[in-house]
């Protein structure tokens, strides 16, 4: 609630023409729903629902709903420098991003299937705007072009399978449709409408062979708002998916996990060997986006016995090494005029030290490269795959990982090679902390992640 | 009247699949960013009617209330869609999805 009243507010703080007070209101009610999420946490004896039973606030919502406001923070913070401090622009991007949160909360708590599609709308209408958000300029409109179509018809899909379930059960409820099919007998419509809810749900966190929207869009979009694209916006659908097959398909029917494993070996195989010939960065960070999402949906695809704290934290620490990198693209490629390719980032050990070592880092973190928590959350998602006896998928992994060390590297080698007349690139002091705590971050999570151990979700 | 007796849910659903289809078809192959609009729209009644169908079939009005939370988000949608579409043929003046090829590597 928090939430949708936060992009209200800043709205109206545009209004009355104090523009400059929109990001201090936005992270302090960000911090507020943090402090609230932490407040909340532990009742899940009685879970509070809102609404008539639709949303249901347990420690799993929670938790992911922690997960996006610290990533929004740190967002709001990381982009501050981007607009002009009392451009009109400003107010709407905040707000619009705000009420796109507001869709992920949704997304991360429903207990219907009427919430489930209200989230994905509220998560995606805004960001077919933002998207499109950078008006004159051609790429961003087929960027926000591309992306409303192919969103609207994943979401036409994905209705239809819920249209399909409503059919085959009589319900919308996730725990009653549990119940009706708990023996694991699907039916026909069931089976299809499942089938379909995957699909539109591939569509929307752009696994293979689904995602060819997602490069396109990707690039096209403004840097920053791709940023938030590969991160809150990913996490988000994840949260919603791996709800409804936790929740509604405990025991998975074989057609759909067997569906979800081709669709991780080809996200995984697809992306990796297309990064390798990418030349524009952004390109290529767009592509490790999607090798990312393979891993994710590897802990879905085990959602019926395994926790959900592990996803939780593989976009936690993907999306802070993946924001990072992103920013730092942002600096670097405005400062090039534009460039993007390998050869902008060549010397930038010598033109910014700092954002130099945050990109190192969290290049090495996509990676999985110990001791940073991108390898713990690798090594998660290969576990719990390994637990259910799939070995194939697991070789599958480790290869491609390989190869995306490999275009990692590489970009970082640039970084380190020397130029000749380098100016150095100025960041905001705001901008310089928050590389250094992101990257602090990445490293004290590795340590922490035993942590995981006590959390129950 | 004896013939719309016979009417079971069944045809509603043969006739929503195609519907479907028809709109998923369009969207995916037409090149006029309108067509594809109208496709869209095709596929979300689509989806109305089944869940019209399937409502009366339960006997209850569940699927029909979701039916206007299913209007009142396509409206939404359209009004995003249309206005990034105007944007779009303000830039190049055409409807013709065809010019938007710049994305490629």
């Amino acid at each position: 609630m928090i939430i949708s009243l936060l992009g209200i507010v800043i709205l109206a703080v545009d209004l009355i023409k104090m523009r400059k007070l929109v990001l201090p209101v936005t992270i302090a009610g960000l911090i507020a729903l943090l402090g609230s999420c932490i407040m909340d946490w532990g009742h899940h004896e009685v879970p509070f629902a809102q609404y008539g039973g639709m949303l249901l606030f347990d420690n799993y919502a929670l938790g992911f709903t922690m997960v996006f406001s610290v990533l929004a923070i740190f967002w709001f913070l990381m982009t501050s420098d981007q607009y002009e401090p009392t451009s009109s622009k400003k107010t709407d991007l905040y707000a619009l991003s705000i009420f796109s949160i507001c869709g992920a909360v949704v997304l991360s708590s429903y207990s219907s299937m009427v919430m489930l599609f209200l989230g994905v709308e509220i998560l995606s209408i805004p960001l077919y705007v933002l998207a499109a958000s950078d008006r004159k300029n051609i790429l961003s409109n087929e960027a926000g072009f591309k992306y409303f179509f192919l969103g609207s018809l994943a979401s036409a899909v994905m209705l239809f399978g819920i249209a399909l379930i409503y059919g085959a059960t009589g319900t919308f409820d996730l725990q009653t449709i549990a119940t009706t099919f708990a023996t694991g007998n699907y039916s026909g419509l069931m089976l299809t409408g499942c089938i379909l809810i995957l699909t539109g749900f591939a569509f929307k966190v752009s696994v293979a062979p689904f995602h060819l929207w997602a490069p396109d869009v990707y690039q096209g979009a403004p840097t920053t708002i791709t940023a938030f694209m590969a991160t809150i916006v990913k996490a988000a659908a994840f949260a919603g998916m791996y709800r409804l097959f936790a929740t509604s398909f405990p025991n998975h029917p074989q057609v759909v996990t067997s569906i979800m494993a081709v669709m991780i070996a080809l996200t995984l195989i697809l992306s990796n060997i297309t990064a390798v010939t990418q030349t524009s960065s952004k390109r290529l960070l767009a592509y490790s986006s999607l090798s990312h999402a393979g891993y994710m949906l590897g802990f879905v695809m085990m959602s019926g016995n395994a926790p959900a704290k592990y996803l939780m934290f593989y976009t936690l620490t993907y999306g802070i090494a993946s924001m990072t990198s992103f920013s730092i693209l942002q600096h670097v490629s405005s400062i090039q005029g534009g460039d993007d390719s390998r050869e902008a980032f060549k010397g930038l050990v010598k033109r910014n030290p700092v954002m130099a070592g945050a990109m190192t880092v969290s290049l090495l973190s996509m990676a999985g490269i110990p001791p940073l928590s991108g390898f713990l959350g690798k090594y998660y998602a290969i576990t719990q795959l390994l637990s259910g006896d799939y070995l194939a998928l697991v070789i599958i992994m480790i290869l491609t990982s390989a190869i995306a060390a490999y275009y990692y590297l590489r970009l970082i080698a640039a970084m380190f090679t020397p130029i000749e007349n380098a100016g150095r690139i100025m960041t905001g002091g705001l901008q310089r902390g928050m590389y250094i705590v992101l990257t602090l971050l990445l490293l004290v999570t590795f340590f922490a992640a035993s942590l995981l151990e006590l959390i129950e979700v | 009247m004896q013939l719309f007796h016979n009417i079971t849910v069944n045809h509603y659903l043969v006739l929503s699949a195609v519907l479907f289809g028809l709109g998923a078809f369009g969207v995916l192959f037409r090149r006029n960013a309108i067509i594809m609009f109208m496709c869209i729209e095709l596929m979300l009644n689509a989806v109305n009617l089944t869940l019209v169908a399937f409502s009366k079939m339960w006997n209850h009005t569940d699927g029909q209330v979701f039916v206007f939370f299913i209007m009142v988000v396509a409206a939404a949608e359209v009004a995003v869609g249309l206005a990034i579409l105007m944007m779009l043929y303000r830039n190049l003046h055409t409807t013709d999805t065809n010019v938007l090829n710049k994305l490629k590597f």
